[in-house]
């Protein structure tokens, strides 16, 4: 276990999700999508910026 | 047997709990709270938001992969949208109702189409998983887990009694990429 696999994300992330590629985040405190490679670089913490705080996240395709 | 190992996501002003469902053999891999099955064909990121529950505000959002083509409500179903999931044709969410029997809500992934009222659940819903021809989902009153054909019917809202120390908050497949 390595729970320090993405570093530098900020706090009051609520829900996850993963595609083939990337993985998402809500962050509810935040009120941002965050992205990082499936590797765990390229974190992005402000991926898209939502208007208000978001509770869970989905990705299809 | 089944097994549930219970941890909080994260603490955050609506704390929510992830349980992974160790020995849920039978789920297969595919869809879950926050992830697509394979051969999905939308290509995009769903966002839900509370709003300001129970007073109102709740929609999801959509962008493309790319993080492009940002839309904040893209679906208005009501008030505390709370989990999402989806399949390769439908987008499901949960509405929270802070602790009265609550709804599961289904669209199709462009956004039509949106039933807020697709299943009556009993409990406050939080997480929702799709996964095989079922759909799951997790209240945040209670430590039960519903279940439901992905076409709405078959409502069983005591599939499985979790022990917890708290209510269930979020739900998801063992298998499949969550």
């Amino acid at each position: 276990m390595n729970p320090d696999f993405i570093t530098g994300v900020t706090a009051g992330n609520i829900d996850i999700a993963v595609d083939s590629t990337h993985i998402y985040w809500a962050d509810n405190s935040g009120s941002t999508i965050g992205r990082a490679n499936i590797n765990g670089t390229g974190v992005s913490n402000k991926f898209i910026t939502t208007t208000t705080a978001p509770f869970g996240v989905a990705v299809s395709g | 047997m089944r097994r549930f190992t219970v941890s909080w996501l994260a603490a955050a002003a609506v704390p929510v709990l992830a349980i992974s469902s160790v020995g849920l053999a039978a789920l297969p891999s595919q869809a879950a709270w926050g992830a697509a099955p394979a051969g999905a064909t939308s290509g995009h990121v769903y966002w839900s938001t509370a709003g300001a529950c129970p007073s109102g505000g709740g929609f999801v959002g959509r962008a493309s992969l790319g993080g492009t083509g940002v839309v904040q409500n893209f679906i208005a179903p009501g008030t505390c949208v709370a989990g999402i999931a989806v399949t390769s044709k439908y987008l499901y969410w949960t509405q929270a109702n802070g602790g009265t029997a609550a709804g599961i809500g289904r669209a199709n992934l462009n956004g039509t189409g949106a039933n807020p009222g697709f299943i009556t659940v009993a409990h406050n819903s939080c997480g929702v998983a799709v996964s095989g021809s079922f759909i799951y989902w997790a209240g945040d009153v209670g430590t039960t887990i519903g279940r439901a054909n992905l076409n709405g019917t078959g409502v069983n809202q005591n599939f499985l009694t979790v022990t917890s120390t708290g209510p269930t908050a979020g739900v998801r497949p063992s298998a499949g990429r969550t």
